[in-house]
């Protein structure tokens, strides 16, 4: 499978390049200071913060992945999006970020220095860093490999020009110039697949076409959850409640600095509270752009009418979905504007890591343990030093998971084991006063211990059970939700435990930190579109209607 | 300040006039001239980026 671009499909790329570039350039003169280059000094506009937030999160392997995932697993894929991101936005905008923004802290990590202490800072801090790297390393290797197969361009071509890319506009115009690309990229993305989305959909005769040539529950969310065999993930309900929806939704969307530092980068605490609620409007919409033409695809070719998905051994290739469909329904122009659109999506995804890399390396790592007490141009050299080391060490990963292909499921495991325990010691740092500095540390040791001793002793499509095999899962995805429950439970309880044998920090060390000592502002009289409170009501509303509509 | 409308504007104007320069391309399953549909789409909303950062205060 290749494609043949024409003169017109370049001529778009070559613009969306110059213009990446032309926005880091122009952004350049406001990066003065290490606070400027790292943190955008608190002085984005809520609309750029929004669309920024879903951006940075809106990375290639997701697009992919969605259409990929929609045509396996139907429409219960929404669940990503309807249970699995928009009640944890809300809960970030309306009940953490007072914490995260009225604590002033550059980063989440530093967060946890402030609320908890040293160690448990250096332990977020030191796996966030290499998470990230090895996530863009990831995204580059995802990049190229895909650019190879359909394009017929060289791997490695692909991999440094688009990471020179990034370099450049990032190392201009800092977190800034990451972020006002991740908006430009987020309405290319949209642009350039929405079209995609409405001819396949159309072709496979609408949403009433698609049920007729599906099984029943690929065109349902929750009408066949209530048993892992009735539906084609193989989760049920309290798995995807409790495991995707609880967990992992939240461990990712309330803790992850990548998107948390969109909304800190707000100018102001209501907009940082409601960056969030209003990303999750578009975000509401996001499926019906990147998982409908996975579940049209089936349907087409289900239909017969001049598509199918290609087949790999006894199934089909779901991977191949995306490229596939565009090769089918776009002409080059449009076929341009897709592969752009492609490309911006794995941009967005690689400078959003490097940007929340650099910042966590040159505050938490560098100026707390290498160099305290330098002038703050010492820390604005550090953090340019620090982009250009995360992309060199991102480009290098990117060359590692090329040679060892597995290498990829193995770092999407420990992310998971990192990620899932970490909402549980927010959670209770946030809103729980007693808890102190060993119970976090000792608790997300524990969970992530916990994480690996679970996925060691289950076993799931031949993956898992290097220590024993104590239970069977029906899917992998069934399994990563059951090991989250249990990190979670286990760093939840263990956190506890240890706090309540050990002294907590006095109030006046938590002010600002934690619910009850912390100054929420008063805004009740602004519109309700200005208050989080009512927009987190919509928000609500509207993920209800939708799950409602596709039952 | 950087007017991140302005460079949206723009962007998706410059897209939409490439697109109108092959109005008749097809693909396989194309259902009809989709090239110029998305030119129109595109160059709409380049011009309201446009309108919107002009309207604003600084904007002119």
């Amino acid at each position: 499978m290749q494609f043949s671009l024409g003169a017109i499909d370049y001529a778009v790329l070559g613009v969306y390049f110059v213009f990446v570039i032309a926005i880091g350039w122009l952004l350049r003169r406001r990066v003065q200071s290490s606070q400027d280059f790292l943190t955008s000094r608190h002085s984005v506009p809520l609309w750029i913060t929004s669309l920024a937030f879903i951006a940075a999160n809106l990375g290639a392997q997701e697009v992919m992945g969605m259409a990929a995932s929609g045509a396996k697993y139907g429409a219960m894929t929404f669940h990503f999006y309807w249970a699995g991101a928009i009640p944890a936005m809300i809960f970030v905008g309306v009940f953490m970020m007072p914490f995260y923004y009225g604590s002033r802290a550059r980063s989440v990590p530093e967060y946890l220095k402030l609320r908890f202490d040293e160690k448990t800072r250096a332990l977020n801090a030191v796996t966030f860093a290499v998470m990230t790297v090895f996530s863009s390393g990831i995204s580059m290797y995802a990049l190229g490999t895909l650019l190879e197969l359909v394009l017929g361009w060289n791997f490695s071509a692909c991999v440094l020009l688009s990471a020179g890319i990034v370099l450049v506009y990032t190392l201009l115009g800092g977190l800034t110039g990451a972020i006002y690309n991740e908006v430009l990229q987020f309405f290319l993305i949209v642009v350039g697949f929405a079209p995609l989305s409405i001819m396949a959909a159309v072709k496979a005769g609408g949403w009433e076409g698609m049920a007729a040539r599906l099984p029943a529950p690929m065109t349902h969310s929750w009408a066949y959850a209530g048993s892992a065999a009735a539906n084609p993930m193989g989760v049920e309900a309290f798995g995807l409640i409790a495991g995707l929806a609880f967990v992992l939704s939240f461990g990712y969307w309330c803790t992850d600095f990548l998107v948390v530092q969109r909304a800190m980068a707000a100018n102001s605490m209501s907009a940082a509270r409601r960056t969030p609620l209003i990303a999750a409007f578009p975000k509401m919409i996001m499926p019906l752009i990147v998982i409908v033409p996975g579940i049209a695809a089936i349907a087409l070719t289900n239909a017969n009418v001049g598509y199918a998905l290609p087949t790999k051994g006894t199934s089909y290739d779901y991977d191949q979905t995306l490229m596939t469909l565009m090769m089918q329904f776009y002409p080059s122009g449009l076929l341009g504007l897709g592969l752009t659109a492609l490309i911006a999506s794995f941009m967005s995804g690689m400078a959003g890591n490097v940007t929340a890399f650099n910042t966590v390396f040159t505050y938490d790592l560098y100026q707390s343990y290498v160099r305290p007490g330098a002038s703050d141009e010492h820390y604005l050299t550090v953090g340019r030093f620090a982009t250009v080391g995360g992309i060199a060490v991102s480009i290098g990963a990117a060359y590692f998971a090329a040679r060892y292909n597995n290498m990829m499921d193995v770092l999407q495991l420990v992310f998971s084991f990192v990620n899932a325990p970490l909402f549980a010691t927010f959670m209770l740092g946030m809103f729980w006063r007693r808890t102190t500095g060993h119970g976090a540390f000792t608790g997300l040791f524990s969970g992530t211990l916990a994480a690996a001793l679970f996925q060691g002793s289950t076993l799931a499509e031949g993956k898992g059970a290097w220590l024993a095999n104590l239970h069977t899962f029906p899917s992998v995805m069934a399994q990563n939700f059951y090991i989250a429950i249990v990190a979670w439970t286990t760093c939840f309880v263990v956190s506890i435990l240890v706090s309540l044998a050990t002294r907590p920090k006095t109030d006046e060390e938590m002010r600002g930190l934690v619910m009850g000592l912390t100054d929420i502002p008063h805004d009740a009289h602004e519109p309700w579109f200005r208050r989080p409170g009512p927009l987190a009501v919509v928000v609500g509303i509207a993920v209800v209607i939708l799950n409602v509509v596709f039952w | 300040m950087v007017d991140l409308r302005r460079i949206i504007g723009v962007f998706f104007v410059i897209v939409g006039l490439l697109l109108l320069t092959v109005p008749g391309a097809r693909a396989p399953l194309t259902p009809g001239p989709v090239n110029l549909y998305m030119a129109g789409v595109t160059i709409v909303f380049g011009a309201v980026m446009l309108a919107l950062s002009l309207r604003s205060p600084g904007g002119k």
